[in-house]
């Protein structure tokens, strides 16, 4: 038996991690090295003695019942090892975290000479472990904090701002309640169809082409856009498109946001058109006037040239049928020339019964031919109460050196020749 | 005799009281005795009357898979003795036990039960029973059990 | 042949072992809270990790705080026992053991392990007794979980076949009850069968 025990003894000194053998009324029978060296208690000293001489703040109702347990059912038993040091104290000496000042054990009786009452007693400093623990709990109830505020801060996100999501082919994945309410599209209508069915066919190729092209490149676009809603209703948008790009720099989605700019689109048109005709109005005309007196690129072949338009017998319409019939020649004239007009052309209203055209690309013979072009429009079309409708037209082009005056001026002489010598007919002025 | 020398080598620990045992049984030979084994668990049943078997061969056995049916068997088969297991489902041990004793006071029940506490014990002969044996069952038991029956 | 498939013979011999190791757990705690306990009758059931979350959410209603232990063990057959008290439960249990009208936290998680300890050890070892092999049980962790969180997401991810035993601790008298879970999966429901199949194969014979 005693050769048994100091064998045991080696192996328990052997051993890294605490243990100790007791009885049930808690006296000493063994104490190993890893106690020794940890407790600074010598177990010369404690051997032989009771445990509560040494750690008297032990709860020994709780670990005699224990013990007994162990004993009766034969089985190992556990401390908790989760929360508040349950056993004897032993200071903890890692420098570098502070988390824990006294070693977290992990406690285990089992039987060990059950007819003589005794247990062995196993200590595992699982202080580490306990660390991290810590460590993550704290971390998790962080996440968690972060979390909240950002499903709060989704859901203003979701409830307010126009939002498309689209995976990297640009077919729709998500989109916010915001955009949803105010296109009309539930989230199932329009997932899985292309972001680019949303915009108006109609859209400026250039500017679609541009947006494509920079998004290709993994480039953010941003821009105006028109945009159908569900009912059919034209909406001006503010779209900012963003490719999210992931480390190996592909693209994994893009994210569309949109801004209604409708009210203030329709502002902007106001300001550049006149009221009665729709077309633009002189001011507008001025400026486009500028731009075009501002482009470099003009030769003699490849210029732009000006006309003014004047209705012929305008005054004795409106002395003859009213103000009213009047404008209502004015509204189809100004239809039949936006319908005849080149795609580039610019036109609007001079005034009274008076239009201009800027034409880009023409040569003086080219500009005439498109002035009498206009002309023949006009004295085709039938206004039905007032019978035929004529106009006398001034044209002139840009040479280099020119203002918008002199032009004006130019195209002014030219609309009086084509009176002078009878209306309905198309002056040209050389500059 | 043959049967008797198998018995001794299987049993031999209670070879006395068995041999005692068989003595008595061989003196009311001829009528079948009924027993009702009342267990919710098929295992539990047979690990019974197998053991049961081994000393009463030629016993009428009915089973019942809880109270309620039990109750039922016994009233129509008034068997001698009746084996009832405690926790089942739809009628539970304790009841069935209760109306049993009420149908026949006489009524030789041995409760066979997981629960060991002590306090289950007193309620069930408190209530009646003649017997209370921990499961599971086994040879040993099963002896001292018929020991204490009358047929 | 599936050497894993469960016939109700097999399930029922489980049951009824798990019945007999109740027994002998309910009588253990019963010497330690010098109270009667009420026996109930074990559910087993074999089912994939959805049917587990299933399971537990059926058997626990929708109370919001539990203390949760879990303890491994290892062997032929190896699974997690899992025992669960609602808060109440484990304040009433801790408020018995350590002799405190207001046990704090410690001490309940204490109260919890102690029990757990005890309720594992004699019922896994008494199945095992019964099935002729041994197991080794590893220290428990308790936890105080909130809601349906008893099994995390991540584990729902992996497919296995799960095999689920289960029935409760009562004693009415000490308002201190818990639900006990061993769950064991694949190999192990495999050994399980081998195990219940030499059972009844002795007494057949």
């Amino acid at each position: 038996m005693t050769y048994t025990l100091d064998h045991c003894n080696v192996v328990f000194d052997s051993l890294e991690n605490g243990t100790l053998v007791v009885d049930e009324e808690c006296t000493v029978w063994s104490w190993n090295k890893w106690l020794e060296i940890n407790t600074g208690i010598a177990s010369d000293a404690i051997i032989g003695n009771n445990l509560k001489e040494f750690y008297p703040e032990l709860d020994y109702k709780g670990f005699q019942r224990k013990i007994r347990t162990t004993l009766r059912l034969t089985t190992p038993t556990f401390y908790d090892a989760s929360l508040s040091n349950r056993f004897i104290t032993i200071p903890r000496n890692k420098v570098t975290t502070s988390l824990l000042k006294i070693m977290q054990l992990q406690v285990t009786i089992s039987p060990y000479i059950p007819a003589l009452k005794r247990v062995m007693i196993s200590i595992h400093d699982i202080s580490d472990l306990h660390e991290l623990k810590i460590t993550l709990q704290h971390r998790m109830a962080e996440i968690a904090h972060l979390n909240s505020e950002l499903k709060q801060d989704k859901q203003i996100i979701d409830a307010n701002l126009m939002i498309v999501k689209t995976d990297c082919g640009c077919l729709i994945t998500d989109i916010t309640e915001a955009f949803s309410r105010f296109f009309g599209f539930k989230k199932e209508e329009l997932v899985g169809s292309s972001l680019s069915n949303l915009f108006v066919a109609n859209k400026q190729e250039s500017e679609f082409l541009q947006m494509k092209d920079l998004l290709e490149k993994k480039q953010k676009w941003s821009g105006e856009m028109q945009i159908n809603t569900k009912n059919g209703k034209k909406v001006w948008m503010d779209a900012v498109i963003s490719p999210y790009i992931d480390e190996k720099n592909e693209v994994i989605s893009y994210t569309a946001i949109y801004h209604d700019i409708t009210d203030k689109k329709r502002i902007e048109l106001l300001s550049v058109t006149d009221p009665l005709t729709k077309l633009y109005n002189r001011q507008k005309f001025d400026e486009v006037f500028e731009e075009m007196l501002m482009r470099q690129h003009w030769t003699q072949e490849n210029t732009f040239g000006v006309l003014i338009a004047d209705v012929d017998h305008f005054k004795s319409v409106n002395d003859t049928y009213g103000h009213q019939i009047g404008d209502a020649v004015l509204i189809t004239i100004a239809d039949i020339l936006e319908k005849t007009i080149r795609t580039s052309d610019v036109l609007a209203r001079w005034g009274g019964e008076e239009f201009v055209v800027l034409l880009p690309d023409v040569d003086m013979k080219k500009a005439a031919l498109v002035a009498e072009k206009y002309r023949q429009a006009i004295e085709q079309m039938n206004f039905s109460e007032v019978g035929p409708i004529t106009a006398s037209f001034g044209v002139t082009v840009f040479s280099y050196g020119d203002t918008q005056e002199k032009m004006i001026y130019r195209a002014d002489v030219g609309l009086y020749r084509a009176k002078k010598n009878g209306r309905n007919r198309v002056e040209s002025v050389q500059p | 005799m043959k049967a008797l020398k198998l018995f001794y080598c299987k049993y031999s620990r209670s070879l006395l009281p068995l041999i005692c045992y068989n003595i008595i049984t061989s003196i009311r030979e001829g009528h079948n005795v009924k027993i009702l084994v009342v267990d919710d668990s098929k295992l539990a049943r047979l690990t019974l009357i197998k053991t049961l078997k081994e000393y009463e061969p030629s016993a009428e056995i009915y089973e019942a898979e809880n109270g309620e049916i039990a109750v039922e068997l016994f009233k129509s088969e008034n068997p001698r003795v009746v084996f009832l297991d405690l926790t089942m489902p739809v009628m539970d041990g304790y009841e069935a036990l209760k109306l049993i004793m009420e149908m026949d006071p006489c009524a030789q029940v041995v409760v066979v039960s997981a629960d060991i506490q002590a306090q289950a014990q007193e309620q069930v002969l408190a209530l009646g029973a003649k017997l209370m044996v921990p499961k599971p069952i086994n040879s040993d038991k099963m002896l001292v059990v018929l020991q204490q029956l009358v047929f | 042949m599936q050497t894993d498939e469960f016939t109700g013979d097999h399930l029922d011999v489980l049951k009824e072992l798990m019945n007999i190791a109740m027994g002998n757990a309910t009588a253990s705690i019963a010497d330690l809270l010098q109270a009667f306990g009420t026996m109930h009758i074990p559910h087993l059931a074999i089912t994939d990790m959805d049917g587990l979350k299933n399971y537990i959410d059926d058997a626990l209603g929708s109370y919001e705080r539990y203390y949760v232990t879990k303890q491994l063990f290892g062997g032929i057959i190896g699974g997690e026992f899992i025992f669960v008290m609602t808060d109440e439960s484990a304040a009433n249990l801790g408020n018995y053991l350590y002799d405190v009208s207001q046990p704090n936290d410690a001490d309940i998680m204490d109260a919890v392990i102690e029990l757990t300890n005890i309720l594992s050890s004699t019922i896994i070892s008494r199945l095992t007794e019964e099935l002729k092999t041994k197991v080794q049980f590893f220290a428990p962790s308790t936890e105080i979980i909130s809601g349906n969180l008893l099994i995390g997401d991540e584990e729902t991810l992996n497919y296995h076949k799960i095999i689920i035993v289960s029935t409760v601790m009562e004693f009415q008298s000490h308002k201190i009850s818990g639900q006990i879970f061993i769950l064991a999966r694949d190999e192990t429901i495999v050994r399980l069968r081998e195990l219940i199949d030499q059972k009844l194969e002795e007494l057949y014979a």
